[in-house]
């Protein structure tokens, strides 16, 4: 196994993984959206909603607005000691009163816990008129993103072979394909036609159909891959990747234990 | 996770594992088809979001399937274990 890491900023990382089965770089890429758990605004008690949007309509966009997590601190409610009741372990309240006119922001959710809170401060809930006015307590909890996309830490994960470009002897300089190519991988240099960044080809084949002499074959390498992921900003990427393999590890564990038992 | 055997031979298993996805599967199956003693690994998950998984697997002579599922999964663990050093390594370079 080979990891290349090309970026890794808090809220994306690109890296090349090689030299591993095309089922094991989809088994990360699944436990990034749907095994790492997240907090999100799950239970939402209305006291007051005068404003245009109907209340299903405003606790969908409340539960929708990424919060930063610390799963160390929370236990899902299933596994927690009160049983799913709710407790400090295993929830979080955020309050969020206002009277129109104002547009109603994500910062205006008031959180119990200064660590659990969202993430972006701009993002629009509703636009109230004067008079208008909502009040209510929103409940976050833990979940996974295989219950509700609003638990998926990543918003884009994924990932795409590593491209095999190769330039033959029947290339005649004719420059045909470095125009071709949207994203600029070829450069003709000291009289010949060379792969500036192999990396960002994204497979589309107007260089192969430019060529006159068919000199460039373009093929891909089916144990390398190209992953990207973009978070939402409720951890850092660098947490997503580690935890999502911690939890395809943690199942393997889990099934290696079981079948020594038998 | 819970594993119910539904069938057993000498050289053949089926097995129901509840709970488990594509993502534990997949990584799985693949581990298993390393192994050169086992002849056929799959698994089916009858309907998207209803069903468990069943995994099957036939071995060659003289191989229990339980013990190609047990050297799998852990293989696969030490996969995932080679992993998480390499990106802890890689990314505080």
């Amino acid at each position: 196994m080979k990891l290349e890491i090309l970026e890794l900023k808090d809220r994306k990382a690109k890296f090349v993984l090689s030299e591993v089965t095309p089922a094991f770089a989809n088994s990360l890429r699944r436990a990034m959206i749907s095994d790492v758990p997240k907090m999100a605004i799950d239970y939402v008690d209305i006291y007051d909603n005068t404003s245009v949007l109907f209340d299903e309509m405003l606790s969908l966009r409340l539960g929708l607005i990424p919060l930063k997590t610390n799963a160390d601190m929370y236990r899902f409610p299933a596994e927690c000691e009160c049983k799913g009741a709710g407790c400090a372990l295993c929830q979080v309240s955020l309050t969020l009163s206002a009277e129109g006119p104002c547009v109603v922001h994500s910062r205006d959710l008031k959180s119990s816990d200064p660590e659990t809170v969202p993430v972006d401060q701009n993002i629009p809930i509703v636009e109230l008129k004067t008079g208008q006015k909502v009040v209510l307590t929103a409940v976050a909890r833990l979940g996974n993103g295989k219950e509700h996309a609003k638990f998926q830490p990543v918003c884009a994960s994924g990932y795409k072979n590593v491209p095999v470009i190769s330039i033959g002897e029947k290339c005649d300089m004719c420059k045909m394909c470095i125009d071709a190519c949207p994203r600029g991988v070829f450069k003709a240099d000291k009289g010949k036609l060379v792969v500036t960044d192999l990396y960002k080809c994204s497979l589309c084949k107007h260089c192969i159909e430019a060529c006159d002499t068919g000199a460039i074959t373009l093929d891909t390498d089916n144990e390398a891959f190209i992953f990207t992921v973009e978070t939402d900003g409720s951890y850092t990427a660098h947490d997503i990747i580690d935890s999502a393999m911690k939890s395809l590890k943690g199942r393997a564990d889990q099934l290696s234990e079981i079948m020594s038992a038998f | 996770m819970e594993v119910k055997i539904i069938r057993k031979t000498d050289d053949e298993i089926e097995m129901e594992i509840r709970g488990e996805t594509h993502t534990l599967m997949n990584a799985l199956k693949a581990a298993l088809l390393e192994d050169r003693s086992v002849e056929t690994a799959t698994y089916t998950i009858e309907f998207p979001g209803v069903s468990e998984p069943v995994l099957y697997v036939k071995t060659k002579k003289n191989y229990d399937p339980i013990e190609a599922i047990k050297k799998a999964s852990s293989r696969l663990s030490e996969q995932c274990e080679d992993f998480l050093k390499l990106f802890s390594k890689k990314a505080k370079a």
